[in-house]
């Protein structure tokens, strides 16, 4: 799915530098003398510069048509996650007793559960989601679909058992509506775009990486985990009949789990990196998910689906949409 | 003469996109970016998932006893049409209620056998034209292992049973 990128090019390289440097030189220069004028000991110049690569890194400009697909990406997946993936949410309105809401839950005065708040936030996702993925009305038919969706995963993790795969698709769709207007067609890129994406490729790295902090909590040691018997009990409970036989074996068990914990730690490095080792990256936890999901059904697909924030999707448009590249300049010219 | 043709078409373009931020817009993007991060990590360090979407990534981050066991959970039924013993079908288009939640919430489980009686009424709502449920036994098997490899035959027990009423 990937190989037709071009890995020269890639999210982070296309326009970081020049919005930290564009503004930020002169500002800086001119405070930094001002301090060592004064001779002050804090370098203010310095923070400034910190400050401005921080902005920079968190908000670098992306063209809109990337956004445009991840747009009809997301908005699709989440027709399918709200009907194959966390389905249990209309069932669940048979059986309110059993409802223990979640913090957020008993923070906010949100709806007990129901069959019929079930089927009226689904027929609204449904509504939203169709209309947010085409790239029209992108802040209401984004607000709205952001709103109902949260409430739907409550409703459905609510029942004594909360999964993790949904931390990046969560603040996809709250972070999403937040560019506002994004067509396929539409030339150049923004800011907000970059800050929206970085905040999914984030919550995608988090997902591995705090699952690697939780290890550590819970166990007391950062690699305590690793040695113990999680992948047996795992198995034991839920293997597919692919993954059986490994239970005979369970040094090659704590092999996997040395691995996966490595990994999970070292996850923070593909937020920092371009070209093959980005997709290196990708290819390790991509192939990770779909090894969980053949031994034990278990696909994270609400993430997988987030990691396409990484990729300049826009290069696999045909050639009539490509323009945002080239036309960039001629706008500048304008 | 290109170039001066693709200027006059942006230029005549009714609605653009905004392609910068404000000071407004930078600045609660970053102190959204704060606050989400802390979230996480406040999570974490809690080691709670109750503070969903923002919870520890605590699935399978429990270290198992290479020695201990390994116990799963779940519901054994007797049938109207006088079946014994069917598994309970506990996920989302069987009984809308999933076995990690039932062991999530075991100990009410134990407390109130007669919980299970939602069980069997989500079971008759969802598909009333199955065979349904007269009698539900909470069930666990506990697997021994040795040194990460299990040994013997799992150990059953009835946890809880209920006599399911019409």
């Amino acid at each position: 799915m990937t190989r037709r990128f071009d890995p020269e090019q890639d999210v982070a390289s296309g326009s970081e530098p020049a919005v930290g440097s564009a503004s930020e030189p002169l500002g800086a220069d001119a405070h930094g003398v001002a301090t060592r004028v004064a001779g002050g000991s804090a370098d203010s110049g310095t923070w400034r510069r910190v400050g401005s690569h921080v902005r920079a890194w968190w908000m670098p400009e992306l063209p809109f048509a990337r956004v445009a697909i991840m747009r009809a990406a997301i908005y699709l997946f989440l027709l399918y996650d709200i009907f194959y993936l966390r389905n249990d949410v209309i069932p669940h309105g048979h059986t309110p007793e059993l409802y223990e809401p979640l913090w957020i839950g008993r923070a906010l005065p949100l709806p007990e559960p129901s069959v019929g708040l079930a089927q009226t936030l689904q027929v609204l996702i449904v509504v939203g989601s169709l209309v947010a993925a085409t790239g029209r009305l992108p802040r209401l038919a984004g607000w709205t679909v952001a709103l109902c969706y949260f409430e739907w995963l409550i409703l459905s993790m609510s029942f004594g058992k909360v999964d993790h795969d949904h931390l990046a698709l969560v603040i996809a769709v709250f972070v999403l509506p937040t560019i506002g207007r994004a067509r396929l067609s539409d030339h150049g890129g923004s800011p907000a775009a970059g800050w929206a994406f970085r905040c999914i490729q984030v919550s995608v790295i988090f997902t591995y990486f705090g699952s690697a902090l939780a290890k550590w909590v819970r166990n007391g040691a950062p690699f305590a985990w690793a040695n113990g018997a999680v992948l047996s009990w795992a198995f034991i409970r839920r293997a597919t009949d692919l993954a059986r036989w490994s239970l005979d074996y369970p040094w090659l068990l704590r092999i996997g789990q040395w691995v996966m914990l490595i990994a999970e730690f070292l996850s923070p490095i593909v937020l920092f990196v371009k070209g093959k080792w980005l997709y290196f990256g990708a290819a390790f936890f991509l192939t990770f998910h779909l090894v969980t999901y053949l031994t034990l059904g278990i696909h994270f697909l609400p993430t997988v689906i987030c990691w396409l924030a990484f990729f300049p999707t826009e290069k696999l448009l045909p050639g009539r949409f490509r323009h945002t590249s080239d036309q960039q300049p001629v706008e500048h010219a304008a | 003469m290109r170039t001066l043709l693709r200027v006059r078409i942006t230029a005549l373009r009714p609605a653009r996109p905004r392609t910068r931020l404000s000071r407004w817009g930078t600045a609660w993007r970053l102190g959204l970016v704060v606050v989400g991060l802390v979230a996480l990590v406040h999570g974490t360090l809690r080691d709670s998932d109750d503070f969903f979407p923002f919870g520890s990534m605590a699935q399978y981050a429990s270290a198992h006893d290479l020695n201990g066991t390994t116990r799963s959970t779940y519901i054994l039924a007797d049938t109207e049409s006088g079946e014994e013993d069917v598994r309970v079908p506990l996920n989302a288009t069987g009984t809308g209620i999933g076995r990690a939640e039932v062991e999530g919430q075991l100990g009410d489980f134990l407390d109130d056998p007669s919980l299970m009686q939602v069980i069997a009424d989500a079971y008759r709502d969802i598909h009333p034209e199955r065979d349904q449920y007269t009698h539900l036994y909470l069930m666990r098997d506990v697997y021994q292992l040795e040194d990460g490899y299990v040994v013997g035959e799992p150990e059953t027990t009835l946890l809880a049973e209920w006599e399911v009423v019409r």
